[in-house]
C-alpha cells in the first residue's frame, strides 16, 4: 500500500514537472524569442544578407507603432535585436506559427530579403 | 551636399525665399514647404529632414504651436487620458530635425509662382508643396448649423478646445440629461471615431451621471465595427444608447443651436448636449491651391502627388487616394511614401516601392480595446487594399485588455514618429 502511495505521488510529482515545463515555455514562446518552439527558419533564409538602406525604408512602417527609439510599452521593443531573432521572429508570423492579426498582415507582404533588410537595420538601432 | 544637374537648376532658378532655415547648406538647396503640423505633415516634414541629412530646406507651416492629436481625444472624453498628454510641441522638429516651423495660417498658394501666402503677411516659396491640411466642414451639411454655432452645439472633430468644451457641457450636464450626437456621412475623418466617442461618454456618464441618455443621430445605414460597437454597448451600457438610424430621421436632421433642439422627421426634440459633426470636405487650403475635385483633391498612390500638380503632394484626410480610410496612421503612412518620392525627386536618393498601412484602435470600455486594419498597395489608379483584419465579437478579455495596451504603445510610437 505505501509503495502504490509513493508510486502515485511520484507519478504526480512528474506529471506537475511536465506541466510547469509546458507552462513556462508556453509563456516563453508567447512573449519572447526562442528558438525551440518548434518553429524553425531555414538556412537558405538565415544567409540572405538584408540591404541596411532598404530596410531603413521599409522600418517606417514599423515605427508608426514600434517605438523608434525603443521604448517597450503596450508594444515590444524591436531595436537591436540579433539580426537571426528578428528573422526567425517574423518568418513565425510570416508562417502564422505566431499569431498577431497586424504582425501575420504585415510580414505576409515582405519577402525574405525584405525581412532580412529590415532585421540588419534594426541591429544597428541601439539605444 | 552632393550637387547635381537637378538641384542645380532648381537653385539657380529659385528666388530666394522671405523665410528660410540657418544657412548651413547655402541657398542652393532644393525648398520643400509643408502645410499642415498633423499626423501626415508633421511625418513628412520630420522623414524629408532627416533622410535628407540637411540637403533640402523643410519649412513647416503650421498654425497651432502645441498640437492635440484627434486620435486619443475620445480617451480624453472618457477620463483615460488628461488633455495635456494628447498635447505635442514643434521644439524638436525645429531643434533637432533643423525645420523652419513657422506658426502661421497658410492663405494661398500661388502654384505657377510656387510661392505660399501667410496669414501674417509672408510668403514661402517651394519647389515642392506637400499639403495636409485636414478636414474643414461642409456649409449646410446639417441645416441650422454653422461655425458661429460650435460652442453652442461643439463638433469636437479638430481637437483641442473644442475637445475640452465638449467634455466640460458633458460633465455640467444635468442628471438624466440627453447627449446627442449628429453623426456624419460617409466619407469622414477617423471612421470608428464617432463611436468610439459615444462609448467614452458612456463610460464617463455610467460613473457620473447614470440616468443621462445618449442619442446617436446616425445618417448611415452601416458604420465601421458597427457589431462590436453595440455588442460592447449592450454589455457595458445596457439601456443608455438609442441610435436612430437613416430611414426612421437619422438623415437630415435639423438642428436648432440657440435653443438646443434637433428636429428628426419633423418632430422637435430638446437635448441638453448636442455634438453636430457635420459632413467634412478637405482643409481649405487644398481648394485655394486648385488641387480639389468637388471636396476631396485627388492624388496618384504611387508618390501621393496631385493628379491636378505635379509639384504638389497631399496626405491625410484631404486626399481622395482610394482604399484607405481617413485616419492619423493612414496620413502616416501615405507620409513616407510622399517623402521618398519628394527626396527621390529633389536629389536622386533612391526609391522604392510604396507600401501603406492602417490600423485604427478603439476603446469600448475599460481595458475593452478592438481594432481593424489593412494593408494597401499602389495602383495606377488608386491607394488598393491588400488585406485586412478586424476584432472579432465575444472576444476574450485579455484579447481586448492586449489590444487597448497595444494602443497605447501605438500613440507612444507614431507620435515619437511625428514629433521626433
Amino acid at each position: 500500500m505505501y509503495n502504490l502511495i509513493m508510486k502515485s505521488l511520484s507519478l504526480l510529482f512528474i506529471c506537475l514537472i511536465i506541466y510547469f515545463k509546458f507552462f513556462i515555455f508556453a509563456i516563453f514562446a508567447s512573449q519572447e524569442v526562442s528558438d525551440d518552439d518548434g518553429f524553425e527558419v531555414s538556412d537558405e533564409i538565415l544567409a540572405i544578407v538584408g540591404d541596411i538602406d532598404y530596410g531603413e525604408y521599409l522600418s517606417s512602417e514599423c515605427t508608426t507603432c514600434h517605438h523608434a527609439q525603443g521604448l517597450d510599452e503596450g508594444i515590444p521593443s524591436i531595436t537591436g535585436w540579433p539580426v537571426e531573432s528578428f528573422v526567425w521572429a517574423l518568418h513565425s508570423y510570416k508562417s502564422g506559427a505566431r499569431k498577431h492579426p497586424i504582425m501575420e498582415m504585415i510580414t505576409q507582404r515582405l519577402s525574405n530579403e525584405e525581412i532580412a533588410s529590415l532585421a540588419i537595420f534594426f541591429e544597428s538601432i541601439n539605444n | 551636399m552632393k550637387l547635381n544637374r537637378r538641384n542645380f537648376i532648381s537653385a539657380s532658378a529659385g528666388i530666394a525665399a522671405t523665410i528660410s532655415s540657418p544657412m548651413v547648406f547655402g541657398a542652393s538647396r532644393p525648398k520643400v514647404v509643408v502645410i499642415g503640423g498633423g499626423a501626415g505633415g508633421a511625418t513628412a516634414a520630420r522623414y524629408i529632414a532627416k533622410d535628407s541629412k540637411g540637403a533640402i530646406d523643410v519649412t513647416l507651416v503650421e498654425p497651432t504651436r502645441s498640437y492635440y492629436t484627434c486620435f486619443f481625444s475620445n480617451l480624453y472624453l472618457g477620463g483615460f487620458r488628461d488633455f495635456d498628454s494628447i498635447g505635442h510641441s514643434y521644439g524638436k522638429l525645429a531643434s533637432d530635425y533643423g525645420i523652419n516651423v513657422v506658426h502661421d495660417w497658410a492663405v494661398d498658394v500661388d502654384s505657377s509662382g510656387k510661392t505660399v501666402s501667410l496669414a501674417g503677411g509672408g510668403t514661402v516659396n517651394y519647389d515642392k508643396l506637400i499639403l495636409s491640411p485636414g478636414i474643414d466642414f461642409v456649409d449646410n451639411s446639417v441645416p441650422g448649423w454653422d461655425l458661429s454655432s460650435q460652442n453652442k452645439m461643439p463638433h469636437s472633430y479638430k481637437a483641442g478646445s473644442q475637445t475640452q468644451l465638449l467634455n466640460a457641457q458633458i460633465e455640467n450636464m444635468r442628471q438624466g440629461g440627453t447627449y446627442c450626437m449628429v453623426a456624419p456621412p460617409n466619407p469622414y475623418r477617423c471612421p470608428p471615431g464617432p463611436y468610439e466617442r459615444v462609448s467614452m461618454v458612456a463610460h464617463k456618464l455610467k460613473k457620473t451621471n447614470p440616468s443621462a441618455k445618449i442619442l446617436i443621430l446616425e445618417p448611415k445605414p452601416k458604420f465601421s465595427k458597427q457589431g462590436l460597437f453595440e455588442e460592447g454597448w449592450s454589455k457595458h451600457y445596457p439601456g443608455m444608447i438609442e441610435m436612430i438610424g437613416p430611414e426612421m430621421g437619422g438623415k437630415g436632421v435639423e438642428v436648432r443651436p440657440a435653443s438646443m433642439e434637433v428636429i428628426i422627421d419633423g418632430e422637435t426634440e430638446k437635448v441638453d448636449v448636442c455634438n453636430v459633426i457635420p459632413a467634412m470636405k478637405a482643409g481649405k487650403i487644398a481648394e485655394l491651391a486648385g488641387v480639389t475635385d468637388g471636396n476631396w483633391a485627388p492624388t496618384i498612390a504611387h508618390t501621393m502627388q496631385s493628379r491636378k500638380n505635379s509639384d504638389i503632394h497631399i496626405l491625410g484626410d484631404a486626399a481622395a487616394q482610394g482604399d484607405m480610410p481617413k485616419s492619423g496612421f493612414s496620413a502616416n503612412s501615405q507620409a513616407k511614401v510622399c517623402s521618398m518620392a519628394v527626396r527621390g525627386e529633389l536629389t536622386d536618393s533612391k526609391v522604392f516601392p510604396a507600401k501603406f498601412s492602417n490600423t485604427c484602435w478603439s476603446l469600448v470600455d475599460t481595458n475593452d480595446g478592438i481594432k481593424v486594419g489593412a494593408s494597401y498597395e499602389a495602383t495606377d489608379e488608386k491607394i488598393a487594399k491588400v488585406s485586412g483584419f478586424v476584432s472579432k465579437t465575444g472576444e476574450d478579455a485579455s484579447v481586448r485588455k492586449a489590444t487597448y495596451e497595444e494602443s497605447l504603445g501605438w500613440y507612444a510610437g507614431i507620435t515619437s514618429d511625428m514629433f521626433g
